[in-house]
C-alpha cells in the first residue's frame, strides 16, 4: 500500500468516524427508536445481510481453491463487508426501518454521504491519472478502493432519496 | 387483507394516519401497513390502537 492510497484510507475512517460520533450522538438526544415492524423489518435485514456475505465468503473461498484470483485479499475481504453493509442499509431504507420512528429524512447524513461518494470518487478518479494500478497480475488491487466506497454510499444515498420521494408521493392514504 | 375498518375509524374521527401514529408511538408507515394489511401487528399495538380510537378490538381487528 502506497502513501497515496493510506491517506485515503485514513481519510475515510475520518469521515466514518465522523459520521457513526453524528449517529450517536442523535442517537442519544433525540427519539430515533424503531417500532415492532420497524425492528422485525431490521431484522430481516439482518439476516438478508448475513446470508449474503455467507454466501460471499463461501464463493470467494470455492474460488480461492479453484485458483482463480481476480482480487488481492484485503480488497475481497472490503467488498464483503461493503456488500454485507450495502444489502442491509438498502433493505431498511426500502422497509422504511432506517430513520426511526419519525421517519424523517435526516438531510445532514443524506449530504455527508453524497460528500464522502464524490470524494472517493474524485480519489478514484485522481489515481486512474496518477497511472494508479487498478489490476495487479490480473487482481483487483487497492486502487479500486476508492470506487468501492464511492459507489456504496452512492447506492445509499439513492436509496434513500428514492424512497422519500416515494414515500412523499404516498404520504396519506 | 385490507383493514377498512382501522381505517373507517380514523377517518371518523377525523385523524391522519401521522396522527395515530403519533399517538400510538408507532412510524406512520407502519399504521400505513397495517391498513393495507401488510403488516399484522402485535397484541400490544392493537391495544394501543383501540384506546386511541376508542374502539374495542373485536371491532378492529376481529374478523
Amino acid at each position: 500500500m502506497n502513501l497515496d492510497n493510506l491517506f485515503a484510507v485514513i481519510i475515510g475512517m475520518v469521515f466514518l468516524a465522523v459520521f457513526a460520533v453524528l449517529v450517536i450522538l442523535k442517537n442519544s438526544y433525540s427519539e430515533s427508536r424503531y417500532d415492532e415492524r420497524q425492528l422485525s423489518a431490521r431484522n430481516n435485514a439482518y439476516k438478508y445481510s448475513f446470508f449474503v456475505l455467507l454466501f460471499y465468503i463461501i464463493l470467494c473461498a470455492v474460488l480461492d481453491v479453484c485458483e482463480i484470483k481476480w482480487a488481492q485479499t484485503y480488497i475481497q475481504m472490503l467488498i464483503g463487508l461493503l456488500l454485507s453493509v450495502v444489502v442491509l442499509t438498502v433493505i431498511c431504507i426500502i422497509k422504511d426501518a432506517y430513520f426511526g420512528v419519525s421517519g424523517k429524512l435526516n438531510v445532514v447524513y443524506v449530504l455527508i454521504l453524497l460528500a464522502v461518494a464524490v470524494l472517493n470518487g474524485c480519489e478514484f478518479i485522481r489515481g486512474i491519472q496518477n497511472g494508479e494500478i487498478l489490476i495487479d497480475n490480473g487482481e483487483l488491487s487497492m486502487g479500486i478502493f476508492p470506487a468501492l466506497l464511492s459507489i456504496v454510499f452512492l447506492a445509499i444515498s439513492v436509496a434513500i432519496m428514492v424512497k422519500y420521494t416515494v414515500n412523499k408521493k404516498h404520504t396519506e392514504d | 387483507m385490507k383493514n377498512l375498518r382501522l381505517k373507517s375509524a380514523r377517518a371518523a374521527l377525523d385523524m391522519s394516519q401521522q396522527n395515530l401514529a403519533d399517538r400510538v408511538g408507532v412510524s406512520r408507515q407502519t399504521i400505513n401497513a397495517i391498513e393495507k394489511g401488510d403488516y399484522n401487528p402485535t397484541i400490544r399495538l392493537c391495544i394501543s390502537i383501540c384506546r386511541v380510537l376508542g374502539k374495542t378490538l373485536d371491532e378492529l381487528f376481529w374478523e
